[in-house]
């Protein structure tokens, strides 16, 4: 490769580098995980008592994640309790299908995890299956 | 900068080019890994089971995604053997799992993580209707 070719590649690295800053910067795994666990919790707040334990040990499981990220679960908050259990978990499914992109690893393996065990919650409570559940509304 | 910072960047650029490349080449591109969902759903949708109409769906949004690549899937196949639904649906969730880890594209990852769930949703009713209990395979 001649000198001229790599002085072309370096200005473009530069070039490129600087496009990069103007990108909006990807938000913290911890972050994105504790959207996922606000929403388990509101759904263990707002189920029935089989569902309700299975939504506590999905939130539990990603609290130890945020914690190993370098976060703060208590960041995500424990609603009191009531609402909409079929909203909730619909709730939950949507934060966990969309927190994928921003996860990599063990972390998107968790992700996959929490979806297969909502959807199935849905499923169960709402009595159906759909064809793209976890799809926004 | 001088020259020389310019050299070294140049290079330092091609060698992490070079390093990506062989990662990329060591996994499936997204292409591939919608060719493998695509040929899994038709096989499902073929056996006309109570959930074919949901793959059917699967398979053509799958579809979608694979021509916006500029690839074609071939045709799926008119029959496939019989198996057990919770079977089936247990082994289309462990195929998408291996696939989260793999994609690339957040929009197709999205697409995915969706139809996921759906087989998930699949395997908790296909349970209930066999009077079996809708979490044991969590």
């Amino acid at each position: 490769m001649s000198r001229r070719a790599l002085l072309a590649g370096g200005a473009i690295a530069v070039l490129a580098g600087c496009g990069a800053e103007d990108e909006p910067a990807a938000p913290r795994p911890a972050d994105v995980l504790l959207r996922s666990l606000a929403a388990e919790r509101a759904l263990a707040a707002a189920a029935s008592r089989r569902i309700a334990g299975r939504a506590r040990e999905r939130a539990q499981r990603l609290a130890s994640a945020v914690s190993e990220q370098g976060g703060a679960p208590h960041d995500a908050p424990a609603p009191a309790g009531g609402g909409d259990a079929v909203a909730a978990v619909g709730a939950a499914l949507v934060a966990h299908v969309d927190s994928l992109p921003n996860l990599a690893g063990n972390l998107r393996a968790l992700a996959g995890e929490m979806i297969v065990g909502a959807a199935a919650d849905l499923a169960v409570l709402a009595g159906v299956a759909e064809p793209f559940p976890g799809t926004p509304s | 900068m001088t020259r020389r910072h310019l050299i070294a960047l140049a290079a330092l650029a091609l060698a992490r080019a070079g390093g990506s490349a062989s990662a990329v080449a060591a996994e499936p591109d997204d292409a591939e890994v919608l060719l493998r969902l695509i040929a899994r759903e038709d096989t499902a949708a073929a056996q006309g089971g109570a959930f074919a109409a949901d793959e059917q769906d699967h398979a053509r949004a799958l579809r979608a995604l694979l021509d916006a690549l500029g690839r074609v899937a071939p045709p799926g196949s008119d029959s496939a053997p019989a198996q057990d639904a919770v079977a089936l649906e247990s082994s289309l969730i462990e195929e998408y799992r291996t696939a989260l880890g793999e994609l690339r594209d957040p929009g197709i990852l999205r697409t995915a993580a969706t139809i996921l769930a759906s087989h998930s949703q699949h395997r908790a009713r296909a349970r209930v209707e066999a009077d079996l209990d809708p979490f044991t395979s969590d």
